[in-house]
């Protein structure tokens, strides 16, 4: 989703569009500022509100010209605000401890959905034993550069590229369907 | 970033391989498309089934692994679809066999706590979740106590369902099969909030429990209905239900 249309919507005060997209990109911010910072809900939630309070004044008084910037500037001054928080909570904190997260995929992992996870487990129980083969030679050691599992299934980089996406948007689509009542 | 090129950096992402330069960028990515974010925790999540063959997803007491679980599971499946080939040339064996000894607790269902906006509600999913783990720590009798106390509160659908739904496994296990039948059934009156795959479980243990109270026209009717969900228990559920018919003297 190209972002323009929001710096265009704040400044025609379109506030309909706004919103959408507001809504829209506020629990990938969130979820950005629990996985890359280690922040709590609550903490991300707020920093995430500020942040829009603060971009859409900046759009207002025409401090944004370029708006092709604004995702990586949302996404500055989201961590800045989520930073300011944390040294109101905790005069001892370092500026080094608040600017990442130790482990990111560490982080990832706890705000899985254990329920969402028992899920996927089914799903890939459904799967077609030779994706589930496939993937699950992957993804039990990542590590395995994708060349070499080409040469593996005597098959090109690319196609192993492709077949993976394949079978995680497999994944991802049947957990999605199951989870809708 | 083009979509081929997003796929590799969210796998070079989860292997700790990416700059925070590059990582921002790939946030750029999900802010632009969240369905990628959504493929992001797909992939966390299934790295996470299959690297930590220790984990109970429901449990971090619990040592056994939930992909070894699986191929268990669809060994056992196996196992029996080769005795009831044998049972077909013999025909020794009653139904009662082919019903679930013990229903694993790996089958109760827990309750997201961090979603909840209400406090109240978040109190009783504490509870709910506390009525598990006393299941999955081994103290039985204690979770049915929370369960039954957890009844004279004032849950809503969604939570009600999942008690129902525990506490009939673990009367289950008891031996309690009148009354763990009764919980099936009320997990499936309420219905609700429940995602499909908890109505066909639910069916399955019904028609199990039912099948141990030798109500076995009723117990057929559960289990087609689980064969109509056309899902997990599927398989399962034709072998006992080719055992009934064969028993009630049914083609089918």
């Amino acid at each position: 989703m190209d972002y323009s249309p929001f710096v265009h919507a704040i400044r025609d005060g379109d506030d309909a569009t706004a919103n959408k997209m507001i809504a829209r990109a506020t629990p990938v911010l969130i979820r950005y500022l629990r996985v890359r910072m280690g922040a709590s809900e609550d903490d991300a939630k707020d920093a995430v509100q500020k942040m829009f309070l603060y971009i859409i004044e900046s759009i207002k008084d025409n401090k944004i010209q370029n708006p092709s910037g604004l995702l990586s500037y949302m996404l500055k001054t989201c961590r800045h605000n989520y930073t300011k928080t944390i040294r109101r909570q905790d005069f001892e904190i370092t500026d080094e401890s608040v600017e990442y997260a130790v482990n990111e995929p560490e982080q990832i992992d706890k705000l899985l959905d254990k329920e969402r996870k028992r899920i996927l487990q089914r799903c890939l129980e459904l799967l077609n034993s030779s994706y589930r083969k496939f993937i699950t030679h992957w993804l039990e050691d990542p590590s395995v550069e994708a060349e070499k599992l080409a040469a593996i299934y005597k098959t090109s980089e690319g196609n192993i590229w492709t077949r993976k996406h394949r079978v995680i948007k497999q994944l991802n689509n049947c957990v999605k369907k199951k989870l809708k009542n | 970033m083009k979509e081929a090129e997003i796929i590799e950096q969210i796998h070079h992402y989860l292997n700790g391989d990416l700059d925070n330069h590059a990582i921002d960028l790939l946030w750029e990515e999900f802010l632009k498309n969240p369905e990628y974010l959504d493929y992001l925790e797909t992939e966390a999540e299934l790295r996470n089934i299959l690297q930590n063959s220790d984990e109970n997803v429901f449990s971090d007491q619990q040592s056994s692994s939930s992909f070894k679980k699986w191929s268990l599971a669809m060994a056992a499946v196996l196992v029996l679809s080769v005795g009831l080939q044998f049972f077909n040339l013999s025909n020794k064996s009653g139904v009662q066999d082919y019903t679930l000894v013990n229903i694993s607790l790996n089958e109760m269902v827990s309750m997201d706590v961090y979603r909840s906006v209400e406090n109240d509600i978040d109190q009783i999913n504490t509870e709910i979740n506390r009525g598990l783990e006393a299941a999955l720590t081994g103290r039985d009798d204690e979770s049915l106590s929370i369960f039954e106390g957890l009844m004279e509160t004032d849950l809503n659908a969604n939570q009600a369902t999942r008690v129902f739904l525990n506490m009939g496994i673990l009367l289950y296990n008891k031996n309690e099969f009148a009354i763990s039948a009764d919980a099936f059934r009320n997990v499936l009156v309420i219905n609700s909030d429940l995602p499909e795959y908890l109505l066909e479980r639910s069916w399955w243990f019904l028609g199990n429990a039912l099948v141990k109270l030798q109500d076995y026209e009723t117990a057929r009717e559960a289990l087609l209905k689980v064969v109509e969900y056309d899902d997990f228990y599927k398989e399962r559920a034709e072998v006992l239900l080719t055992r009934l018919n064969s028993h009630l003297g049914l083609n089918g």
